[in-house]
């Protein structure tokens, strides 16, 4: 079976459900935590005092870190979900990067295929937008759940700041840096 | 991405007020509150920004990073190591950060 991705008028009020959901359980939508949690049980606190405390207490989300997977997992291998269709002009611009791939590949697998993996940049770039993501939401105590969905579902000013801060990293990032990285 | 992004916060600020007006309750019948982030200018600010330039490049935040794992690409697999190590980190630096 071969699905097309959802649309986003769908696919946007389903993650809002997700948050609901977990609100009515008594919990909180924020997927970046979990490394943190992960840090923690692989003996992080012996390094550093923000990682000791109850990592038992967080285990619901490793739960639904897991539910991810299995999801990634139904999505990818059993729907067999199409490759996303970009905006023609955002393709062509791809494409003069040398980013074949565009509209073929749920990746750009210039990146992402194995053989990119064991070349030196590849790799890097893997292993450093990973380190971006894992250090700069634990400095801003959450990530595109915690704070864009429901910390600005919760009118929150800090995740106002901190989505602000998302997007102007995501632009310098995309019209400063890509020219000189690819 | 504008349009998901856009979407689910719209409904997310209905369900939300939903659920501080009509006082709901959790599933077990706990009453809910929802805790309001702490105080803070600079760290939100750089924190985010740094998240934002790992994003774009990356093409994944920490919670579609695990649905990717599904894919079968291994190199998501260096992903999650670099956000770990990114986590760890900044437990490590936290005391020395502006905050």
């Amino acid at each position: 079976m071969i699905v097309s991705p959802l649309p986003w008028f769908i696919a946007g009020p389903l993650i809002a459900v997700i948050m609901f959901v977990l609100i009515r359980l008594g919990k909180q939508f924020g997927m970046s935590s979990n490394l943190r949690t992960l840090c923690t049980i692989s003996g992080a606190g012996n390094y550093s005092e923000f990682f000791r405390f109850n990592w038992k207490d967080s285990i619901w989300g490793l739960v639904v870190l897991l539910g991810v997977v299995f999801g990634g997992v139904f999505a990818f291998q059993v729907l067999k979900v199409e490759p996303p269709i970009i905006n023609t002009e955002t393709a062509s611009q791809l494409k003069e990067m040398g980013f074949n791939s565009v509209n073929q590949s749920y990746f750009p697998t210039e990146l992402f295929s194995t053989s990119s993996l064991f070349a030196i940049k590849g790799f890097a770039i893997l292993l450093i937008s990973g380190f971006l993501v894992g250090f700069g939401s634990r400095y801003a105590g959450g990530c595109t759940s915690g704070h864009a969905i429901s910390g600005l579902s919760n009118l929150q000013r800090p995740s106002l700041i901190a989505v602000i801060g998302f997007f102007i990293g995501g632009l310098i990032m995309v019209h400063l840096l890509f020219p000189l990285i690819f | 991405m504008y349009g998901i992004i856009g979407s689910a916060v719209l409904v997310g600020l209905g369900l939300v007020q939903l659920v501080k007006r009509k006082d709901l309750k959790t599933f077990d019948g706990q009453s809910i509150t929802i805790k309001p982030k702490e105080k803070g200018f600079i760290n939100y600010l750089i924190g985010g920004i740094i998240f934002g330039l790992g994003w774009a490049l990356a093409g994944a935040c920490p919670g579609p990073m695990y649905a990717l794992v599904g894919s079968g690409f291994i190199s998501i697999l260096v992903l999650i190591f670099g956000a770990l190590l990114g986590t760890f980190v900044y437990g490590l630096l936290k005391s020395k950060l502006p905050h």
